[in-house]
């Protein structure tokens, strides 16, 4: 019967009238059929494909006059347009399925790349051909095909499905049985592709183009799947990527180093990324990296790691870049590199540190400089700073580990020691260096430029609170002693650590300037009131007024002797005070003022700026030549320890002399090369005193930040046990410092006996609030 | 030697001045508890717990009773009912006084 079929007819039967029956009608529409199927080349006249169109309709349509007379596949049937459209689908399956034993032959003798040219060739023709067809039974797709299935048919296709279905199960179906000859030879093919040959990429896009089109939804035919493409492609295609790749990955990793490896895995995977682009379907993507990523970074991760101090260690940025792309690929690829590269960037603070203090001990350790510290702690974090930018694109689990590395190293290292304030220390000293106006930052925009980096280190301490102490006293001289280098500086600096720790933080920093400038709008009323009252005073007088509480200088308790010289003017301004703040009285601090003094009977006149201490010293001379020193502090009410030092440097600066001990002379030939000298120098011993002093304050504050959170957490809480109260004391003033545990449990003892808060009856470790 | 001063650059604190050491040595009552408001017990050169920042925008208010609180505290004492008008120091009916500043 094939046979028959196939045999190019040479005359065309005639056209069938209207109502031939099946056999007239599909010898009709067979011959076009097979002319559509076979020779689509020779081209299909417009009134032949009319003529067929026709015919299907006809046969379709009056059919239903005929009434039931045939009997017909599948149970029982009421109308016989169902029987006759059953007849004409039954024949065109029968004839697909004759056409494709006819031609499946010649396959038999192909192998891999002719097989697919074979495959493909016949695939197009069928396929196009089959197009046309279904066009031509638009009827019967529409009316019997559709009822069909509306009435819950299974098996039954439209026309072109039906091609189809055929071809899955005559041609495919026959060439795979033979041991899956068609994935096979593709399967061969792209293994010729990885090995480096180049082949005929369309080729395979067309017949795994196939496989998707055979795929059909069992469900509901209308809609396709990827069946077919899955089981008889996908499934043996990602077997072979897998041991294609397991073995050339653990080969070349064998000839060559993780660098090169990662350059090969990363090609790879491109290339991959490019043969699904190229001729696969885009649903295989997904498994294909995910199988490629298996085994060819995750087999090999612990290798990668291993490699990546080493990469680290030599700065070898491409490769850890490439390292990163992919081990980000896995989940679980990253966090062994954070934690390593966590631990390099803490060493390498650690080793900056000891490399600056050298082998001295603790003794070399107290005398880093602070500029020197700080910039060996901005280099590490600026090289690996850049690492994580430029390597790890930033990675938020990079950053973290760089923050996490940085924050030890800055806190404890070779210079502190166990002595958690030595790091805010080094680095209030070192801001304070910046910004006095012995600073020659040229640009202003260095110095900027200083104070940011300033602020990345400033990020990391843990006892924050200790570097507001120790920065708030360095502000408090440089604005006292007017050292500071520019106010915009100064503002920007402040504005700096408000943004970092919040207004309460900077609160007094920032009062400090507000008392400076209303200050300086004192002097000037009083000036101005002066000039009208007295005209133009002899003294050039300036004050600072401060507000008590914020600036962390300690009124000297001695009974100053105010010179004689400088009392009228004192008298004014005290009087000049109490008139416009009246209820305020102020207590002068005659350790921190200064003055100029001119030597009237010298030659030249010098001008000698001093301290006030200094200046009541010298006015003595005046009147004396040769005073001793209980003279002295009996004159100037300076009391003995504090006026040593004092005469020191007068000493030193020979504007007094001391034959005798105890007895100071004024030194008549006094010469020097400056007509200004500055005798006003800071003593030695002020450092150090500072030191223990600025600590002793920090340890004060932090008694009342404790005390002060444990009742805000009680009071929002009223009833709290005693670890989770520590525990969210700890979490709240972790921001400034990090307290420890005895000290809170101390300030709760405190706010016990204060009766803030008490215990609970019967219990132990639970605490009530207190109103 | 003959020296003249010629430029003074002075530093002083304020403080309010209660009235109470107006004789004394100003230090000497430094760490006094006389120096913080009855009322929310913050220093006087501190403000009020409603203010920011101290000076003359937070003032003090001194009573007849010679007691003296941050003017804010009291007033806000004095607003509510169970206040009577009194000091809350001594129950006396508070009488706002002049400030005890003689000069």
């Amino acid at each position: 019967m094939a046979d028959t079929n196939m045999i190019p007819r040479p005359a065309t039967p005639p056209q069938p009238g209207a109502n031939a029956d099946l056999t007239t009608t599909w010898a009709y529409l067979l011959h076009g059929v097979d002319g559509i199927m076979t020779r689509l080349k020779d081209g299909v006249s417009y009134t032949k494909y009319m003529g067929l169109y026709t015919t299907a309709y006809n046969y379709c349509t009056s059919s239903r006059m005929h009434g039931g007379s045939l009997e017909a596949i599948g149970g029982t049937r009421t109308t016989g347009a169902n029987l006759m459209g059953s007849d004409l689908y039954n024949s065109l399956q029968r004839y697909f399925r004759d056409h494709l034993q006819s031609i499946r032959g010649q396959t038999d003798s192909l192998h891999d790349e002719t097989l697919l040219q074979k495959y493909a060739e016949e695939w197009n023709r069928y396929t196009v051909g089959a197009n046309y067809v279904n066009r031509l039974f638009t009827y019967l797709n529409r009316h019997w095909v559709k009822r069909e299935k509306d009435e819950g048919r299974k098996n039954v296709y439209t026309v072109y499905t039906l091609a189809l279905v055929v071809w899955n199960e005559e041609m495919f179906k026959y060439i795979q049985a033979k041991n899956n000859k068609l994935a096979n030879a593709i399967l061969r093919l792209i293994e010729r592709q990885r090995n480096g040959e180049s082949i005929n990429t369309g080729l395979i896009k067309q017949v795994v183009g196939s496989f998707v089109s055979l795929g059909l939804d069992e469900q509901d035919s209308n809609r396709s799947n990827l069946s077919v493409y899955e089981s008889a492609f996908q499934t043996p295609f990602l077997l072979a990527t897998e041991n294609y790749y397991k073995a050339e990955s653990e080969q070349f990793l064998a000839e060559n180093t993780v660098s090169e490896y990662l350059k090969k895995a990363e090609a790879r995977l491109k290339e991959e990324e490019d043969r699904v682009e190229m001729y696969l379907h885009s649903s295989t993507r997904k498994g294909l990296i995910l199988k490629c990523e298996d085994v060819l970074i995750r087999a090999h991760a612990q290798k990668m790691w291993d490699d990546f101090q080493n990469l680290l260690d030599f700065d070898k940025d491409e490769d850890l870049q490439r390292m990163y792309a992919l081990l980000a690929r896995i989940p679980e690829g990253l966090e062994p590199l954070r934690k390593k590269f966590e631990d390099h960037v803490r060493k390498a603070g650690l080793a900056a540190v000891q490399k600056l203090v050298g082998s001295g001990g603790q003794e070399a350790a107290d005398q880093v400089e602070p500029k020197a510290y700080v910039d060996a702690l901005l280099e590490v974090h600026r090289r690996n700073q850049e690492v994580v930018n430029r390597s790890f694109k930033g990675e938020a689990g990079f950053v973290a580990s760089l923050d996490k590395a940085c924050r030890d190293f800055v806190n404890t290292n070779a210079a502190t020691g166990s002595n958690a304030a030595k790091s805010p220390e080094l680095l209030a000293r070192h801001t304070d260096a910046l910004l006095r106006k012995s600073n020659k930052m040229s640009e202003e925009a260095d110095l900027e430029q200083a104070l940011n980096e300033v602020m990345i280190l400033f990020k990391y301490l843990e006892d924050k609170d200790v570097f507001q102490t120790f920065y708030s006293s360095k502000l408090s001289k440089r604005l006292i002693h007017s050292v500071s280098a520019s106010d915009e500086a100064e503002a920007s600096m402040i504005s700096k650590l408000k943004e970092a720790c919040g207004f309460e933080y900077t609160n007094k920093l920032q009062r400090m300037f507000t008392d400076m400038s209303l200050s300086k709008d004192l002097t000037d009323q009083f000036k101005q009131k002066q000039e009208q009252n007295h005209g133009e005073m002899e003294i050039n007088f300036s004050i600072l007024v401060l507000g008590t509480n914020f600036w962390p200088v300690q009124a000297p308790k001695i009974d100053f002797n105010i010179p004689a010289d400088i009392l009228s003017t004192y008298n004014r301004f005290q009087g000049f005070y109490q008139s416009k703040h009246s209820g305020r009285k102020l207590t002068w601090h005659w350790n921190l003022s200064r003055n100029e003094l001119r030597a009237n009977k010298m030659n030249p006149k010098y001008i000698f700026m001093t301290s006030s201490y200094q200046m009541s010293v010298l006015l003595q001379y005046n009147d004396n030549d040769s005073m001793t020193i209980d003279e002295l502090v009996q004159a100037t009410g300076i009391p003995k320890d504090q006026l040593e030092p004092v005469m020191n440097v007068l000493i030193k600066s020979k504007v007094l002399l001391s034959d005798e001990k105890d007895t100071y002379d004024y030194n008549p030939n006094y010469k020097n090369k400056k007509i200004r000298i500055n005798l006003n120098m800071p003593v030695k011993t002020e450092n150090k005193q500072d030191t223990s002093e600025v600590l002793k304050t920090v340890d004060d504050d932090r008694k009342f930040v404790i005390q002060a959170t444990i009742v805000r957490v009680m009071k929002s809480r009223k009833t709290m046990k005693a670890q989770a109260l520590i525990a969210e004391v700890t979490q709240i003033i972790a921001a400034r410092f990090t307290p420890r545990i005895p000290d809170i449990k101390k300030a709760i003892d405190t706010l016990l006996e204060k009766e803030y808060i008490e215990r609970a009856d019967g219990t132990r470790d639970t605490f009530n609030y207190v109103a | 030697m003959k020296v003249a001063v010629k430029q003074w650059h002075a530093v002083a604190y304020w403080k309010w001045d209660t009235g109470a050491t107006t004789e004394q040595d100003a230090n000497a009552d430094e760490d006094a508890e006389d120096d913080v408001c009855g009322i929310c017990r913050v220093s006087f050169e501190g403000c009020c717990p409603t203010c920011k920042m101290p000076g003359d925008d937070c003032p003090l208010i001194w009573g007849q009773c010679t007691h003296v609180f941050h003017m804010h505290c009291l007033l806000k004492w004095l607003n509510t009912a169970s206040s009577k008008q009194q000091c809350p120091m001594d129950r006396r009916t508070w009488v706002t006084a002049e400030r005890k500043v003689d000069r």
